[in-house]
């Protein structure tokens, strides 16, 4: 009897370590069972099937943004999904969903691919190269069941996912970098406007600066310049700049910066000197939204997606204002780079599915969802037609801070662009470090040959291995 | 058949650990050691062989010697403090009373926190402006973004982090020293330090060798607190080995040094292993 109960226990031990191994494949089947579960409600011509064409959507969306993102899928399986037979099925893969599509790319687990799936922009060229990836360039080219034309979408938002001329996401929760600035402080400063060029902040930062002794109470700027926060200041200058080239990276591979042969960026560091010579300024973000909201700092450079953020954190009671971001120089015309995140289908092999994605993609750059996830996450729509809607027109005279956002974003030419640099991570420390460095003193030509160089040097361990 | 059963019996039983060990330990580690001889694309697709490259290239990078030395500059910070604290709350604990189970809970309570909630607590802590630390202290010291305090800032985070399982472990083992030893030191007239340094720590020292390990292991591969507080910054300063390898194989799609870089931990990890058990040999006493 003990004898069996050793084997009995031992095999059961086996059935379930078994039983583990096998546990994507029952999810799958379960996944598919929940696809052919919903019945059929509204009868419409248009319907994809005589069942529901279920598929998924994978998001990186959290808090504020993830309910106004649930909002908004509701909306659709409600509505436009209803009258298709689509449903989705929204679910959050962490913050950097590019990197689950490439584990699952290089394992050739092409079958685990999301239909649909939120990514931020700087992946977009890794994905461009997935075979499974449908690119409505190709499907706006088809012209079939087309519910948001392509026209709608703004020009620059469009270019942020457009990769080899080819337009490979649709935008979807964008955003754009502005000056945050402290009404009542400006108002005892005796400041009317918003400083509009590099040279005005500094006037601005030496009048709104308070220190007790060498100790200083409110700094007159906060702004820790990385890569996101170099590549507006620059690729805003002149009519634009592509930081790189390639077009930075969207023509071809970005082999090398072109920040120091163009002279951009010494033209930034020669203003930058005098930032960081006012003494007001603040060169390393600790809590940038707490002390901006706190009224520790006056002006403060950080994304339009943190608008929502420093509501949040003062309830509404801060009298602030948002402009947008400093110009090099008076003459620049280029505007900010729209940053973010957009929408990619896949083809796994069911034309169905594949359609549905394609109707649900342009649902999410559409009016209707661009109203709803705007309004609910403080995101800036990319929709060229809702702008013209009374209901959104109402809503950014109602909130201030958002029409700065939106006319940044809608002014900036197409061209400025985040530059597809592949080892945006490698860049973004080398320019952190260099322009800590020179905040604390070192000088400015090294802190241009150090960036440049860096840069240039991990572009061709880059290209080394990848060209 | 029940002689053949007797002998595979055993086997049986490894069997599921196997599997496991099998595909999630032994599978990819091999992998990652056969990897790091090639050059890889960011695709993960081999492109040729490197041979040694990888490795000469990770060694001569400075980011990755300074790698090295956060590394064990946080070790010889985490592990000890971690480990002497949890020892004088068990020992102080280590007398049962009607409250034990109040302050017991009090003590290991920070090992049911989670890392990013602990590491956002600390964060907001130490802020330089508005953070209760400098506040305390009178002090106006940037504790992550100033390159000489980052990684104290860091370890201290693990510090209170470990301490609550640490002193889990010490209790029960302070607990099990039988009473009638340390009344017969009582009687011999030994202090209270002589009963802890000659009856109670020869007694526990196979737990405290096992928290040794185990604190060593975890903190040579610690990445967590540098991706969610200070991205290896101010100046690389908080960069320890597996967060170098974190950032190149996930950031820049870089395996060629992400492998290589890998390796490198898994063979440092093994050394300072060994020099513990070598401590096993003259300082632990298991009867």
């Amino acid at each position: 009897m003990k004898r069996f109960l050793s084997v009995l226990t031992a095999l059961a031990m086996l059935t379930v370590s078994m039983a583990g191994c096998g546990g994507s494949t029952a999810s799958s089947s379960s996944s598919e069972a929940a696809g052919s579960s919903s019945a059929a409600v509204v009868d419409s011509g248009k319907r994809l099937s005589d069942t529901d064409v279920a598929i998924d959507f994978w998001h990186h969306m959290e808090g504020t943004s993830a309910v106004a993102l649930e909002n908004t899928v509701n909306n659709f399986n409600e509505t436009v999904g209803k009258e298709y037979g689509i449903v989705v099925t929204p679910s959050f893969q962490g913050t950097n969903t590019a990197e689950k599509l490439k584990t699952l790319a290089q394992a050739e687990d092409w079958g685990n691919f999301p239909d649909v799936c939120q990514v931020a922009s700087a992946g977009i060229p890794v994905i461009a190269g997935y075979d499974l990836l449908v690119k409505p360039e190709d499907m706006y080219a088809a012209g079939e069941n087309i519910i948001v034309p392509r026209e709608d979408i703004l020009d620059n938002a469009a270019r942020t996912f457009t990769y080899m001329d080819e337009l490979c996401a649709l935008p979807f929760s964008n955003s754009a970098i502005l000056l945050y600035y402290n009404k009542d402080l400006f108002q005892q400063a005796g400041i009317e406007t918003p400083p509009a060029t590099i040279a005005e902040m500094v006037d601005a930062i030496n009048k709104l600066t308070v220190k007790n002794g060498d100790e200083v109470e409110t700094y007159g700027l906060e702004v820790q310049v990385k890569r996101y926060q170099l590549l507006n200041f620059l690729g805003g200058m002149g009519e634009y700049n592509f930081l790189g080239d390639n077009e930075g990276g969207r023509t071809g591979l970005m082999t090398k910066t072109t920040i120091g042969e163009d002279g951009s960026l010494m033209k930034f560091l020669d203003e930058w000197e005098k930032v960081i010579a006012t003494g007001g300024y603040k060169a390393v973000e600790d809590n940038i939204n707490e002390e901006f909201a706190m009224g520790m700092t006056a002006m403060a450079i950080m994304s339009s997606a943190r608008i929502a953020k420093v509501d949040e954190l003062t309830g509404g009671a801060l009298n602030y204002g948002t402009a947008a971001l400093p110009t090099v120089s008076a003459d620049d015309k280029g505007g900010v780079a729209v940053g973010g995140s957009g929408v990619v289908i896949f083809n796994k092999g069911d034309e169905l599915r594949q359609t549905a994605a394609w109707i649900f993609q342009q649902y999410l750059a559409g009016e209707d969802a661009q109203y709803t996830f705007c309004t609910g996450s403080g995101y800036i729509p990319i929709n060229r037609k809702l702008y013209e809607s009374e209901r959104m027109q109402t809503f950014l005279a109602e909130n201030e801070p958002m029409q700065a956002a939106a006319t940044s974003m809608q002014n900036s030419n197409p061209n400025v662009q985040e530059p597809f640099d592949m080892v945006t991570g490698e860049i973004d420390t080398i320019i952190d470090t260099e322009m800590q460095n020179f905040a604390q003193g070192q000088d400015k030509q090294t802190t241009h040959d150090n960036i440049v160089n860096q840069i240039n040097s991990k572009l061709a361990e880059y290209v080394e291995v990848n060209s | 058949m029940g002689k053949k059963f007797g002998k595979l019996e055993p086997y049986l039983y490894l069997t599921p650990a196997l599997i496991y060990f099998t595909i999630f330990s032994f599978y990819p580690f091999i992998k990652t050691v056969l990897s790091s001889f090639f050059v890889l694309d960011a695709n993960g697709v081999v492109k040729g062989f490197a041979g040694l490259d990888n490795y000469v290239k990770v060694l001569t990078d400075p980011l990755f010697i300074q790698s090295i030395f956060n590394t064990l500059l946080y070790v010889v910070l985490a592990s000890p403090v971690a480990i002497i604290i949890a020892l004088i709350l068990a020992l102080v604990a280590n007398q049962k009373t009607r409250t034990s189970s109040i302050y017991e809970t009090i003590f290991s309570l920070t090992m049911a926190m989670s890392m990013s909630v602990t590491a956002m607590i600390f964060k907001i802590m130490y802020n330089p402006n508005i953070g209760i630390i400098n506040k305390l202290l009178q002090t106006k010291i940037n504790w992550l973004n100033d390159s000489k305090y980052a990684m104290l800032s860091l370890s201290a985070i693990s510090v209170w982090m470990n301490i609550g399982f640490n002193f889990l472990f010490l209790l029960a083992a302070i607990r099990g020293v039988p009473n009638e030893l340390l009344e017969s030191c009582l009687i011999d007239g030994a202090t209270g330090f002589q009963r802890v340094r000659r009856v109670i720590l020869p007694l526990i020292s196979p737990t405290v060798f096992f928290l040794i390990c185990n604190s060593l292991a975890k903190n040579v591969i610690m990445s967590g607190l540098p991706i969610i507080l200070t991205q290896g910054g101010p100046k690389g300063s908080t960069t320890t080995m597996i967060y170098y390898m974190y950032k190149n194989a996930f950031n820049n799609m870089n395996y060629n040094y992400a492998y290589a870089s890998a390796i490198i931990t898994f063979l440092l990890t093994l050394v300072l292993m060994l020099i513990s058990f070598s401590f096993e040999k003259k300082g632990v006493h298991y009867s």
